[in-house]
């Protein structure tokens, strides 16, 4: 068998389209070119196994989402805030002194309405990039709350300190922090995500959640933090979670003079 | 889906060598793709070593650390030992889940895996966790015990409560965010001398020592409210970049010392 014709064959091989005799034929073409047989086996295994792995798919509510994004953006769009024609320029010229100034006076009680109509559609354009701005805020949050659901440690906390990025942030995503902070498997993860709700501590909800999650934590980092978090907003409501922990035998003793402190100073 | 996993992992794993007094070894035979693969294990009591070496198997050499070794007659019978710790593993995809299941008796493992491989650890209790020639996510939780990286590359999250930690970076992942924390142990940290990271350090009664420059970076300011009260303080961390700015490493231990070297 020729080179040029092995070379075409290849790909067949690959994909299994060959007779048995065909495959036989490009296998000992290819031997004689000093690949061995076992070679070719391993190549053909691991090109069967990348043909049956399944490609994942997204999922049917994220599909639904960002179709419901596009959507909604080609309605706006359609919709659409009327567009500012350009006004046709008029040369008029004035002869007399007392028309002028008449003009002047026009021009400027024109001036005064005009800045007041404009005013009223600057709003509207501001809105349209305003609704973008939100929108890739959406999408940025999607992926926050999907990587705060990876497996790896490392997109976890990239997925907290992503959290950093949004000015106000909303439910969902004090929620999945709160998730973060309670269930974690790993304690590095729960502590930044500790430190990412701080920011949003005046919310009344946070605070009930950083007390109530006083409970769910064991490493003695994070129940520190919690200590010193718990005093610097002066919540005297975390004493009797505190006191709770503090009936376990098995305390680190560092965190037990910090949360008698902590009591001490609350109470 | 346990029963799909146990099925994998009797058609993939089987027991090379039993015997009753040396260590046994478990070998799993691991198809890895173009995905690196990824071995989670948690060791009930013990410690934990893992290599990587040029090989496609992962092997799993598992040992009772204190052999009950009496030999006595009972009933004018011989009484046989038991020193044989019950371990399986699950194979799904690229994923490795090694289980051992023996409670209260210390089992120290050592586990080699292919170099590519991301490392999901945590021991218990009574061991060191030790990783070797890995390039991968390394994942550790040791809360009694030391853990030590040793020529790594990749990225690593690392917590200890009473043990040390020290790591020793080959290489690091340019995008990927680091967070060593222990409460009692030191920290030591090797990394190659020209990384780019932003680090963020603590060490709340002890010490922090580096061989790099770190450049101060201005801390953020934080606003928490209290009572009608609005109070304004930067945040409490030493904050600093090491070359230009990089992913954020987090590194941080209450009684012990943080030393950072250079390669």
């Amino acid at each position: 068998m020729k080179r040029q014709e092995i070379k075409e064959k290849l790909l067949d091989l690959l994909h299994g389209n060959l007779s048995p005799e065909e495959k036989e034929e490009v296998m000992a073409g290819l031997e004689k070119s000093g690949i061995s047989r076992a070679e070719i086996e391993s190549i053909l295994s691991v090109s069967q196994i990348i043909d049956k792995t399944p490609s994942p798919e997204p999922s049917e509510k994220m599909d639904k989402r960002f179709y419901a994004l596009i959507e909604e953006e080609k309605r706006k769009a359609l919709l659409g805030e009327p567009e500012i024609k350009p006004k046709r320029s008029y040369s008029v010229s004035f002869l007399t002194p007392g028309l002028r100034i008449a003009a002047g006076i026009a021009l400027f009680l024109l001036g005064w309405f005009a800045s007041g109509w404009l005013g009223s559609v600057t709003p509207a354009e501001n809105k349209q990039i305003a609704d973008l701005t939100d929108e890739v805020k959406l999408l940025k949050e999607t992926l926050v709350l999907t990587m705060m659901q990876q497996s790896s440690p490392v997109e976890r906390i990239k997925a907290v300190n992503m959290t950093g990025d949004f000015d106000k942030a909303d439910n969902q995503i004090i929620e999945s922090l709160m998730r973060v902070l309670n269930n974690d498997t790993n304690n590095n993860v729960r502590l930044v995500a500790l430190d990412a709700l701080i920011r949003y501590s005046s919310l009344p909800e946070v605070r009930e959640g950083l007390i109530a999650s006083i409970g769910n934590q064991t490493s003695p980092l994070v129940q520190l933090r919690l200590a010193e978090i718990m005093l610097a907003l002066n919540e005297k409501r975390a004493v009797p979670e505190f006191q709770k922990v503090l009936q376990n035998a098995g305390l680190n003793y560092s965190v037990r003079d910090k949360l008698n402190e902590a009591v001490v100073i609350l109470l | 889906m346990i029963k799909k996993f146990l099925l994998s992992a009797s058609i993939f794993a089987c027991i090379v060598s039993y015997t009753f007094c040396q260590s046994e070894q478990l070998v799993i035979n691991f198809t890895q793709t173009l995905l690196p693969g990824q071995l989670t294990f948690e060791n009930p009591k013990g410690s934990i070593k893992v290599t990587g070496y040029d090989g496609e198997v992962i092997l799993v050499t598992s040992m009772l650390r204190f052999r009950d070794t009496e030999k006595k007659v009972i009933n004018g019978m011989r009484r046989i030992v038991q020193n044989t710790p019950d371990i399986s593993a699950e194979v799904n995809g690229n994923n490795v889940i090694l289980l051992c299941r023996t409670i209260g008796k210390t089992v120290d493992f050592d586990i080699k895996v292919p170099r590519n491989f991301s490392l999901k650890l945590k021991s218990l209790d009574n061991g060191n966790v030790e990783v070797t020639n890995i390039n991968g996510e390394i994942e550790v939780e040791n809360t009694d015990g030391d853990i030590l990286l040793e020529n790594v590359a990749g990225s690593a999250v690392l917590s200890s409560v009473y043990g040390k930690i020290s790591a020793v970076f080959r290489e690091v992942n340019p995008n990927s965010p680091m967070m060593f924390t222990s409460f009692e142990g030191d920290i030591t940290i090797t990394f190659p001398e020209k990384i780019n990271a932003r680090l963020k350090m603590k060490s709340e009664r002890g010490e922090i020592l580096s061989d790099f420059d770190i450049k101060p970076v201005k801390r953020q300011s934080v606003m928490t409210n209290v009572e009608n009260t609005r109070i304004y303080s930067l945040e409490d961390w030493i904050v600093g970049s090491i070359n230009s700015e990089g992913p954020e490493y987090i590194i941080k231990n209450y009684n012990g010392d943080i030393y950072l070297h250079k390669r």
